[in-house]
């Protein structure tokens, strides 16, 4: 089947920064992909590149079978972008803001805008400049996904988005890839994505690290674990553990443990040790992935 | 397809600014002209004061090219068409057409440019709504002079104030345009107010000083845009077809460069 974007060698220099280095990138259609990287990595410049926003230094790219550049308008008729760094006309109200551009796209929205706005509490009738940064966010959320479009490109989606609404966004997001649709999902943390994403590319210094099924980078995600106990046992009691990389003691009864992988065996050996909590975190991808990928080119 | 929903906004969003100045205009206007009559019973101690100034000034403040300032043609060009009503207009002109490089910095337009609509529509729609704002302001000038004129019976044709009016809106689309062309050659709201702003001042003081007749800059008079706006010519004969070309081929090549450089770089992301 056609990819819904396909980047071959893609760049895109500012200047002499390099932002991105030859990025080759595949997307299914109707596939829910995750883009994760830390900040400065190149995944706002690739999305920017998708919309024609920017114009590549190099490489070739086709989304949904159109070039950015010459289909444009074409192309943008099919997808829904919320960027990263959303500000909206402070003086308009959701409701114009939706519908000057359901007019430019040429579609009826219908009721969608108002059965959007209730799924996300949104308010369309206060101007924007009057909402926080979460509700102008919603109005982003809904102006990508009224139109059901074939592609969406979401930066960043759930910053300044509380839980509650979080988990809305992640239904919308199956309910599009349920559609058919294809989502591209980018995110500074793997977490933002894990949940939504089929697949996972990571990207760093403008250059692709790793790119694998979710389920199978998470069981190679190296994560740190720490466990309180009411006596700590020794730490060289879980030194042979499938999975634990390093264990050391913390203060006070505590022991840390660097795993990677699925966590059973793990929980299986401190259980005997009647643990009282347990606390997990993911670490920075720079730590997570570059480190377990040979410090990728870094 | 979208029906010129760019352009309606952005006249939309500027219906305040539009009310604002159009206040602010015509009240200058009304206030210039209401002088008038007592200007012009005052001539002779007035024309003693006109007549001691350098020729340079008398030309810089709009007396200058052998204009006689109690003649009610005088009168309106050099308080209200020469020097007054242009720099009105321009400030408000070279600020709307810059203000679209100034939402592009902001970010706001990140969301537009990424709608089914070509830069160079958007853009030029921008630009119909800098015409239609600037031909506004225009027509309230033309309606508060032909008013007042009337009421202090000040002695002028309607068809030279229309003229005249005409000419003012293609002195301000001629500098908005190269204020549009230059944000969209950079995206930067602060040079294309800038580059627009310096080219009229050079422009106004080369036009004024040329007239004084000094000599050095006599020769490059045609080439500045505030010598084809004649207001006096328009106010006594109608604006020369030769600057009615010269100001809207300008406002073309603009608008041309304007509409080639924003489909040719990077957007800025705000």
């Amino acid at each position: 089947m056609e990819s819904a974007i396909s980047a071959r060698g893609l760049t895109k220099h500012f200047g002499a920064a390099v932002a991105l280095d030859g990025l080759d990138l595949e997307v299914a259609r109707g596939e829910v992909f995750g883009f994760v990287g830390p900040n400065g990595a190149g995944k706002t410049t690739t999305i920017r590149l998708l919309l024609d926003l920017l114009r590549p230094t190099g490489g070739s790219l086709s989304v949904l079978g159109l070039d950015p550049r010459h289909d444009g308008p074409t192309l943008r008729r099919r997808v829904g972008y919320l960027p990263g760094d959303l500000n909206l006309p402070a003086r308009l109200t959701g409701r114009q803001l939706l519908g000057d551009h359901a007019a430019v796209r040429g579609v009826d929205l219908g009721g969608r805008v108002d059965e959007l706005a209730e799924r996300f509490d949104a308010d369309l009738d206060r101007s924007m400049g009057e909402l926080s940064l979460g509700n102008r966010r919603k109005i982003g959320v809904i102006d990508a996904f009224a139109h059901r479009p074939d592609l969406l490109v979401l930066d960043e989606p759930t910053g300044g988005l509380d839980p509650l609404v979080q988990q809305e966004f992640r239904a919308l997001v199956r309910e599009a890839a349920d559609e058919g649709r294809t989502v591209f999902l980018s995110s500074h943390v793997l977490d933002e994505v894990q949940h939504t994403a089929d697949r996972v590319a990571v990207l760093r210094a403008g250059r692709l690290v790793v790119e694998d099924r979710v389920d199978a980078l998470l069981a190679r995600l190296r994560r740190a674990v720490t466990v309180r106990f009411s006596t700590a046992p020794s730490p060289q009691a879980f030194a042979t553990v499938p999975g634990v990389v390093s264990v050391q003691a913390v203060e006070p009864d505590g022991v840390r443990f660097e795993l990677e992988g699925v966590a059973g065996p793990l929980l299986a050996a401190i259980a005997p040790y009647g643990p009282l909590d347990l606390h997990a975190t993911e670490p920075d991808l720079e730590d997570a992935f570059l480190g377990f990928y040979g410090g990728g080119r870094g | 397809m979208s029906d010129f929903i760019v352009l309606r906004r952005a006249i939309s969003d500027r219906r305040r600014w539009l009310i604002g100045w159009s206040l602010g205009v015509a009240g200058l206007v009304v206030l210039n002209i209401a002088f008038w009559p007592s200007f012009r019973d005052k001539a002779d101690d007035m024309n003693e004061i006109i007549d001691n100034m350098p020729d340079s000034v008398k030309s810089l403040v709009g007396m200058g090219g052998g204009v006689d300032p109690f003649s009610p043609v005088g009168y309106l060009s050099s308080q209200v068409y020469a020097f007054m009503l242009p720099l009105l207009l321009l400030i408000g002109g070279i600020g709307v057409a810059a203000a679209v490089a100034g939402d592009e910095e902001r970010g706001l337009l990140e969301t537009s440019f990424a709608l089914p609509i070509r830069r160079r529509r958007l853009l030029g729609e921008r630009w119909l709504s800098v015409m239609a704002l600037g031909g506004a302001l225009c027509l309230v000038t033309f309606v508060a002079v032909l008013a007042t004129a009337r009421a202090v019976d000040l002695d002028v044709g309607v068809g030279s104030l229309w003229w005249a009016s005409a000419s003012a809106a293609l002195l301000t689309w001629s500098f908005a345009a190269v204020s549009l062309a230059a944000g969209a050659l950079t995206g930067r709201r602060s040079i294309a107010i800038a580059v627009a702003s310096v080219l009229a001042v050079a422009s106004y003081v080369v036009t004024s000083l040329a007239d004084a007749g000094i000599g050095a800059f006599r020769s490059v008079r045609s080439l500045s845009l505030f010598t084809h706006y004649d207001v006096l010519h328009s106010l006594q004969q109608g604006t020369p077809p030769w600057s009615l070309l010269v100001l809207v081929a300008v406002t073309a090549a603009a608008l041309g460069v304007a509409l080639w450089a924003i489909d040719r770089r990077d957007l800025r992301a705000g």
